[in-house]
């Protein structure tokens, strides 16, 4: 891909930016996508924060979709493909409020989307690349439902957690339409491939988050991968959508 | 005979609970309609009960002890009613979700210079 070919690709990108509480980073996180991927348009989706995420992120310059009542990560991120879908956005990359995505590595995503080689590609940490390090029982649980959607998904997914990803018009269209509630991005890619969706892994560099601290920890860690197996599973998608 | 007389009093003042509901629109028509059934077929039944009139409809289902089946119609009554309530309430959240969501996009069409 050129340099160009990638130009032209950003100008036509929606980049979908779910925010909780995220006032501290989000103005990095918003600067950092304008500085890496010129041309492309920041939609941060402020999902009800109780601090100054929408100030701050209208200030560094990006669209905000303020969602009145607080849905979580699945109908944040929802809101920023519906966006994307009705202003008529070629390509979508989501990257998470908290800084641990780094925009700076998008072009990776972009190579085989725009090549036309896959509907969604992941940006996956365990690839090779960087040196991301996660605590020791969340790597179990990693790679317990890796096994989980490698199983479901018919292919190998290594980084199922990974909320840096880069979709094509017709991804975004499906996720428009359904995108699962609860534990989104491990789902998305079983709904994806259930579609008939190529989606694709590429080694990212990942930095641990700068703020704010993950949604999953402790018990609820347990609970995570229940629900997680019992919607792979079942292929109870998060809930329907009517 | 105590207990009866008590089980009367409860279903009656429940039936004046659902009643004052009702008439002050705190239901909806469908779940007023349920539970003006639950409360008169209370009534009814704590009237029954004491002259052994349901005697014959539970040596029917096989059940020795006519209260008992009381209590086995009514805890299927509430599994059924509160499955159907989370059915429901999953439908509203759906529907919620989807409604935060096009205030969303329509505010921000809104917030954008020129837009109406």
């Amino acid at each position: 891909m050129t340099p160009a070919e990638l130009a032209d690709a950003y100008s036509k990108t929606c980049v979908v930016v779910p925010a909780y509480n995220e006032g501290k980073s989000i103005a990095q996180v918003v600067q950092a996508v304008q500085e890496h991927m010129p041309g492309a348009t920041v939609a941060v989706v402020n999902d009800g924060s109780r601090d100054d995420t929408e100030r701050c992120a209208r200030e560094a310059g990006g669209v905000v979709l303020s969602l009145s009542l607080n849905l979580g990560i699945g109908g944040a991120v929802q809101t920023g493909y519906k966006y994307a879908l009705s202003q008529g956005f070629s390509y979508a990359v989501q990257i998470d409020g908290d800084g641990q995505h780094d925009p700076s590595e998008t072009h990776h995503l972009f190579e085989s989307l725009v090549a036309g080689q896959a509907d969604i590609v992941i940006g996956s940490r365990w690839l090779g690349r960087g040196n991301y390090v996660a605590p020791r029982n969340r790597r179990y649980g990693m790679k317990f439902l890796e096994a989980v959607v490698s199983w479901r998904a018919h292919s190998r997914f290594t980084d199922t957690t990974s909320g840096f990803r880069a979709l094509n018009r017709r991804a975004i269209a499906l996720f428009a339409e359904h995108y699962p509630t609860d534990y989104p991005e491990v789902e998305s890619i079983v709904l994806a491939r259930n579609y008939g969706l190529r989606v694709l892994e590429v080694p990212v560099v990942m930095k641990a988050r700068e703020h704010g601290t993950s949604s999953i920890r402790g018990l609820k860690t347990l609970y995570f991968m229940v629900r997680i197996t019992m919607a792979v599973v079942i292929g109870v998608m998060g809930g329907e959508d009517s | 005979m105590k207990g009866d007389l008590l089980a009367a009093i409860i279903s009656l003042v429940f039936l004046t609970i659902s009643i004052r509901a009702i008439r002050k629109k705190e239901l909806t028509e469908v779940l007023a309609i349920c539970w003006l059934a639950v409360s008169i077929a209370t009534v009814i039944l704590s009237a029954l009960l004491p002259f052994g009139a349901i005697t014959p409809v539970s040596r029917f289902f096989g059940i020795a002890y006519p209260p008992d089946m009381v209590l086995v119609f009514g805890l299927l009554f509430l599994v059924l009613f509160t499955f159907q309530l989370s059915v429901a309430l999953s439908r509203i959240s759906a529907r919620q979700k989807t409604l935060v969501q096009e205030l969303a996009l329509l505010k921000a069409q809104l917030d954008r210079p020129g837009g109406e």
